[in-house]
């Protein structure tokens, strides 16, 4: 089986291509590095089958983020056919040299000067073929996302044959290092003699590990050395600077920059999108329109109630009630599908009924901006303020889309670039951030009462910032800075905003009915052999110091299974009318701060470690309580009625 | 000989050429994969709440921190 990778900087379009090899999905958006895992795919090219892999965006072949290691690693152990560099034209000038560092390495390049219709906009035009002739390898130029030049593309792999391409030397003081070096080694390695050198040169750990090991390795040693105070900046710096030198001299012969197409709206829109003053106003209105109208109302409201109502209480319970009573003659198994814990009532309705509508419009929400290229606005204007939590402005992109599903948001912290950073948004994804179907559930609790619900948000955005500054003053470690690509704005397409969301709701979908099956099963379990009422006894006190009824206990243990069950648990109490305002309003800031949900959990235990994870689930569980406490010794002292 | 002074010290709308980054800047590598190197052209397109600079065809955001780093002179020719 042949092998071809997709390879080249974030948002270029590699997921759009891989989609359209294979015609398997792959997360494309307008946002860079929301591929952090490699995908696999099959193709079949003129009857001949090859397998496409598609990797996480990096800007060259020394990495410095987590995705972008993933990416080396892969290209370090995978052996490729034919590697497809894909470029976004327009910036063709810092993206040829990871080109020719390919090249240099030795692997089987084509490259692929996509979103070519952008570049022409922008005056941009490349003679093709005279590049391929400059570089020695396959040029094709493409528009992925309107499906041009993806035939020519096919036909590239499908007739490539191994060329080595042009070398194209540095200064000839680099050149005797690199030979001196290169002739040293004995090993093999993933890359070229001549690229391991270079990598060696450029203070790669890495390939210095392997190279260790080598006969001659303290000559390489002291040649590195005596490289590294030769230069000013340091040898890596230099052979940046001087490749950057061999494609300004590639690119002068082939390519012509015109004058670019007059402004557009797009153009202007994202000028006002990214200024504060026009910027702050469009924030305010997108998380209005997008999180409240349209999750809130018209997917935790309308959609929920109409589900509900119109379509489960009329049709689908009646049926399922029929179909148990007339066939399952024992009552304990009757209640297991139909009872008050049972795998019906309580798994399939709650997932289909509440958190699956206010999931699926909060994923169309995401699905848009991210699409069109708003995120990377968003985070450069709350840059500022994620600082005082020790984060900074690309922390935004798991932290809203922790509004989604936090679970999905713990594994997205890999796009941070630091240990710390990584841990602080773990924390705070887990702490303060309710997921969609949370949020939604809260919504509709206290949509009601504007009082209760202003100070369920005021309280919860208070408990976000003093807690991010505290432990970003407790975790030892170093500031990072923030620098991040603003794409275009772009048009987003219609179909591939409704198959992400599609994607997003499927996996999540897929990943909880398990659980809520799983969790019905269990307290239908616990309920019948009475574990249930020792532990709501064991948790009745804290439940009574908060002021809440104590059956609210069971939404708690509930909550741990998945955070929003517990919110919907909530709602049902609710709708019977068993929880004052008030107590609604506790109830809902210890259970929006209390311990994620399990697969939550889970993902934080993969990511983060087992004790990591359970030294924050233990501050997590006692500032949730605290919190809540708080909250009801302030209602008490204040006077404030609700 | 004009002397190179930080980025930072200039104001949106404004154009200047890099002449060298401060040695010490741990960013130096990721600021040469978004084409800020010495020798490049870029325009400053807002200084506020981070700075967004634009190089071709490419605006990249950065704070305070890894702005003032770059060193540059003012090029004659205004913003478009």
């Amino acid at each position: 089986l042949n092998t071809v990778v997709l390879v080249g900087s974030p948002n270029v379009g590699k997921s759009v291509i891989f989609n359209y090899l294979t015609g398997a999905y792959a997360t494309v958006s307008n946002y860079p590095g929301t591929t952090v895992d490699v995908s696999h795919g099959k193709s079949k090219i003129n009857g001949n089958l090859y397998e496409i892999i598609d990797t996480p965006g990096m800007y060259s072949l020394t990495p410095f983020t987590e995705e972008e290691r993933v990416t080396r690693q892969l290209l370090c152990t995978k052996k490729s056919d034919v590697l497809i560099h894909v470029v976004d034209t327009k910036n063709i000038r810092r993206m040829i040299s990871m080109t020719l560092q390919l090249m240099d390495a030795g692997f089987p390049v084509i490259l692929n000067l996509n979103i070519i219709d952008e570049a022409k906009q922008a005056g941009i035009i490349v003679n093709t073929e005279l590049l391929s002739a400059i570089l020695g390898i396959p040029v094709v130029a493409t528009a992925a996302v309107r499906k041009a030049g993806l035939d020519n593309l096919k036909k590239e792999v499908r007739n490539y044959k191994y060329r080595k391409g042009t070398v194209f030397k540095f200064s000839d003081d680099i050149e005797n290092i690199i030979d001196r070096v290169s002739s040293k080694l004995t090993h093999n390695y993933p890359f070229s003699k001549r690229m391991t050198a270079l990598l060696l040169l450029a203070g790669d750990d890495t390939i210095q590990r392997l190279a260790a090991t080598e006969p001659a390795y303290l000559d390489i040693a002291d040649e590195i050395k005596a490289a590294a105070e030769k230069y000013e900046y340091g040898i890596d710096y230099e052979l940046t600077v001087q490749r950057q030198a061999i494609v300004e001299k590639i690119l002068a012969s082939c390519m012509i920059r015109g004058k670019p197409a007059r402004q557009g709206l797009m153009e202007k829109l994202g000028c006002w999108t990214r200024k504060p003053i026009t910027g702050i106003p469009i924030l305010c209105l997108v998380l209005y329109i997008g999180l409240y109208q349209i999750v809130g109302k018209f997917g935790a409201g309308f959609l929920v109630d109409y589900i509900d109502n119109n379509i489960f209480a009329r049709y689908i319970n009646p049926q399922i009630e029929h179909i148990v009573n007339q066939h399952i003659p024992w009552a304990w198994m009757q209640s297991l599908v139909i009872g008050e814990y049972g795998v019906f009532s309580l798994g399939f309705r709650y997932a289909v009924v509440i958190i699956l509508p206010i999931v699926g419009t909060f994923f169309l929400v995401f699905a848009l901006l991210e699409d069109c290229g708003y995120l990377p606005r968003l985070a450069m204007l709350v840059d500022r303020i994620f600082k005082y939590l020790g984060l900074n402005g690309r922390a935004v992109i798991p932290m809203t889309l922790g509004l989604g599903c936090g679970t999905m948001a713990v594994m997205v912290t890999r796009t941070l670039e630091t240990r710390r950073e990584r841990v602080l948004a773990t924390f705070l994804l887990a702490l303060t951030i309710p997921c969609s179907a949370q949020l939604g559930v809260i919504l509709a609790l206290l949509s009601h009462n504007n009082l209760a619900l202003m100070l369920w948000t005021g309280y919860i955005v208070t408990i976000f910032i003093i807690v991010g500054w505290i432990t970003a003053h407790i975790l030892p470690g170093q500031r990072s800075s923030f620098y991040l690509e603003i794409p275009p704005l772009r048009l987003p397409l219609l179909s591939n905003i409704v198959t992400k969301a599609w994607m997003r709701m499927f996996w999540y979908f897929i990943e909880i009915l398990p659980v809520f099956i799983v969790t019905s099963l269990i307290m239908w379990f616990a309920d019948r052999s009475g574990a249930l009422l020792f532990i709501v006894k064991l948790v009745e006190p804290v439940i009574r110091l908060l002021g809440l009824p104590t059956e609210t206990a069971q939404a708690f243990l509930l909550g741990f299974f998945r955070r929003d069950y517990g919110a919907a648990g909530l709602y049902d109490m609710s709708s019977s009318g068993l929880l004052t305002d008030r107590q609604l309003l506790i109830a809902a800031v210890t259970l929006t701060l209390f311990i994620p949900c399990v697969a939550q959990l889970a993902v934080m235990v993969k990511e983060r470690g087992l004790k990591l994870t359970l030294l924050m689930v233990f501050v997590i569980s006692l500032l949730a309580f605290s919190a809540g406490y708080l909250m009801s010794l302030l209602l008490t002292v204040y006077n404030i009625p609700l | 000989v004009k002397k190179a002074i930080p980025i930072t010290k200039f104001k949106s709308g404004d154009v200047v050429q890099i002449v060298s980054l401060r040695k010490d800047d741990r960013h130096l590598h990721k600021l040469a994969a978004f084409g800020i190197l010495p020798g490049s052209e870029v325009e400053i397109l807002q200084v506020i709440p981070a700075y967004v600079l634009k190089i071709d065809h490419t605006q990249i955001a950065l704070d305070y921190e890894i702005a003032r780093n770059i060193l540059v002179y003012k090029q004659k020719r205004q913003g478009f």
